[in-house]
């Protein structure tokens, strides 16, 4: 089957005062028709970085090399109008903060099926119902009071609902979740998720997750992609490598999560994400490793297939289980 | 007992304050704008009441005083000048001018800068250095003495005064747009519009020009009491319209060499011209205290 999204080897720089900073190095991925993917990573390790490169949204002055392919439509290196022609139809992005991604001047009906009026010709009192319908399927109690309400009257979760209505407007067959529930608290986080997975089943469309909450990925994500200050640490079937991990990251990720038999000891990662303007040499992870050998210090692993699926570590045997 | 008393009464003094947050300046605001209603409707319906016909001479009823009567007997409210004209009609059709001058001016000066300002805040780089140091250059220079280099090449016409007085009325309005423009750039609204496939020009229209109309209503109302005022300098430095459309600037010239005998050739259109725009200056202080009161001090 034909991939949906096709990344590979996707490098973005920033030109900043301290020198060129990489903020995505060698990223390679894809998404197939219908499956979630999740992109799982600290804050800085280059996942929002990376969805940003594939829908055109990076400011001008990143440099971007390698290639994202959609549908076998090359984007990276083509004019921003190319990814524009296929937002809507094809991608659609929701946001981690739903209060700040709805224009607070216009009513949230009208925000939901403005691009259905803008690029399908729909007329204004169609839409209104459309507004109606997707809001009833996106679950926001009272749609035809709520259509005409702005933002500022709708609540966090409510938001993020309306946010999840307008990105289907146009039923896109990719959609891109960037930490769709971080702004949310945890009974909410679990409705928007459980939306998503429903709206995902019954209209096969493919979800690109982006999130640093392993809890989340456990239960939506068909495949996980981890990474770590701009690179792919560690990728594959998500039950695989909960499983069977072959990376100290993934695992000290995977002993960071509460455990309900075992509330009060959390083992966490120790020392910080590193600073992307000055990474250690060779394997990014060895100052916080506890596997880290000489060779972790000067030589960076690549990514490679060790008995299941790919890991970039030089002692992935020993790793996990 | 006494004690909760005086709590309920505390209460009861502390509440409705609360709710009338939010509106302040109403009594400002509908005081100044029932002046400039008034201003408005003189300038609409007083030249059609009396008519003004700039060049008829009535040399039996020169230089009658306020409130006296002509010699047809008709009573002269605010005198007559040094022709016999009528000074009430003539300031009527005076305010007309001036006020279709202002307005004129306000938005054309408005248009340019919202344009300048966009291009400066939305596309930046170059362009926005560019427009930016033409707008600080332009503001080292006083503006009325730019208004005077202009109107002085081009010539006097109601067409050439409003040209001059927007050209020197930009600045304001594009720096102003190019904040709002800079502030909604990076906002997360402003992607997700962008992700489903809007264009340029739709984000800049739905993002960043309704966060401009609040404070675009607050500086028009502050600067046009300043178009209108600079319109009357002009006129009276012979710069601005011609004589045969009286504004109120060529009408407070023309008593100027008769101040010590006939006073309110002079005196009259300068008090109408001061209580507008000081009605103006309340209006726009009072509407930027209620929308924008980070923009106090500009």
């Amino acid at each position: 089957m034909e991939p949906l999204l096709r990344v590979r080897e996707l490098r973005v720089r920033f030109a900043t005062r301290h020198g060129t900073v990489s903020a995505v190095d060698g990223v390679s991925f894809d998404v197939y028709p219908g499956e979630t993917v999740a992109i799982v990573g600290e804050s800085g390790s280059g996942k929002s970085v990376t969805m940003q490169a594939v829908m055109g949204l990076l400011p001008r002055g990143a440099q971007v090399s390698g290639s994202i392919t959609y549908r076998g439509t090359e984007l990276v290196g083509r004019p921003v109008s190319v990814t524009r022609a296929l937002c809507g139809d094809e991608l659609a992005m929701i946001f981690q903060d739903p209060l700040s991604s709805l224009n607070p001047v216009f009513r949230v009906g009208r925000q939901i099926t403005e691009a259905l009026v803008r690029r399908r010709g729909m007329r204004r009192a169609a839409a209104r119902e459309r507004a109606v319908e997707l809001m009833t399927r996106v679950g926001i109690p009272a749609p035809e009071l709520r259509v005409d309400e702005y933002p500022h009257q709708f609540s966090g979760g409510m938001r993020q609902r309306a946010m999840i209505a307008m990105a289907l407007a146009m039923s896109p067959r990719l959609l891109i979740a960037d930490e769709p529930t971080t702004a949310l608290d945890v009974t909410v986080q679990a409705q928007i998720m459980r939306l998503l997975a429903s709206l995902r089943e019954s209209d096969g469309m493919a979800l690109a997750l982006i999130t640093h909450d392993l809890g989340v990925v456990a239960d939506a994500a068909d495949r996980v992609v981890l990474m770590y200050a701009g690179r792919v640490v560690e990728t594959g079937p998500t039950r695989e490598v909960y499983e069977h991990c072959r990376h100290p990251y993934t695992e000290g990720l995977l002993a960071s999560v509460p455990d309900d038999a075992d509330v009060d000891r959390l083992v966490p990662i120790s020392g910080q994400p590193p600073n992307p303007a000055s990474l250690p040499g060779g394997c990014a992870f060895h100052p916080r490793c506890r596997y880290a050998i000489e060779r972790c210090r000067t030589e960076r692993p690549p990514l490679s297939v060790v008995d299941g699926h790919p890991s970039a570590c030089h002692r992935s045997q020993e790793v996990g289980g | 007992m006494t004690a909760t008393s005086a709590m309920a009464d505390t209460i009861e003094t502390t509440a409705p304050p609360a709710r009338r947050r939010g509106r302040t300046g109403t009594v400002r605001i509908v005081g100044s704008l029932a002046v400039v209603a008034f201003y408005a409707l003189c300038a609409a319906f007083g030249p059609i009441l009396f008519r003004f016909d700039p060049v008829a001479v009535d040399t039996r009823n020169r230089l009658l005083a306020p409130l006296s009567h002509t010699s047809e007997g008709h009573l002269v409210l605010f005198g007559t000048d040094q022709i016999g004209q009528d000074l009430l009609a003539k300031m009527m059709q005076g305010a007309r001018v001036s006020m279709t001058i202002g307005i004129s001016a306000l938005l054309l000066s408005g248009l340019i800068g919202l344009v300048f300002g966009i291009l400066a805040g939305w596309f930046g780089g170059w362009l926005d250095s560019v427009l930016m140091r033409l707008a600080d250059i332009q503001l080292a220079f006083p503006g009325i003495l730019l208004a005077i280099l202009i109107a002085a090449v081009l010539g006097p016409s109601v067409g050439n005064v409003i040209v001059v007085l927007s050209i020197s009325g930009w600045v304001t309005f594009a720096r102003v747009t190019r904040g709002q423009a800079l502030a909604t750039k990076n906002r997360e609204y402003v992607d997700a519009t962008r992700v489903l496939g809007a264009r340029t020009w739709h984000v800049v229209r739905t993002c960043v020009l309704p966060s401009c109309r609040a404070p675009f209503l607050v500086i028009a109302a502050l600067h046009i009491g300043d178009v209108i005022l600079a319109e009357a300098s002009l006129s009276f430095l012979g710069l601005g319209t011609p004589a045969t459309t009286p504004s109120w600037g060529t009408t407070i010239a023309g008593g100027r060499d008769l101040l010590s005998t006939a006073w309110w050739i002079s005196a009259i259109p300068g008090i109408a011209l001061a209580v507008l725009v000081v009605a103006f200056g309340v209006l726009g202080d009072a509407l930027r205290d209620r929308y924008d009161p980070k923009l106090a001090g500009r």
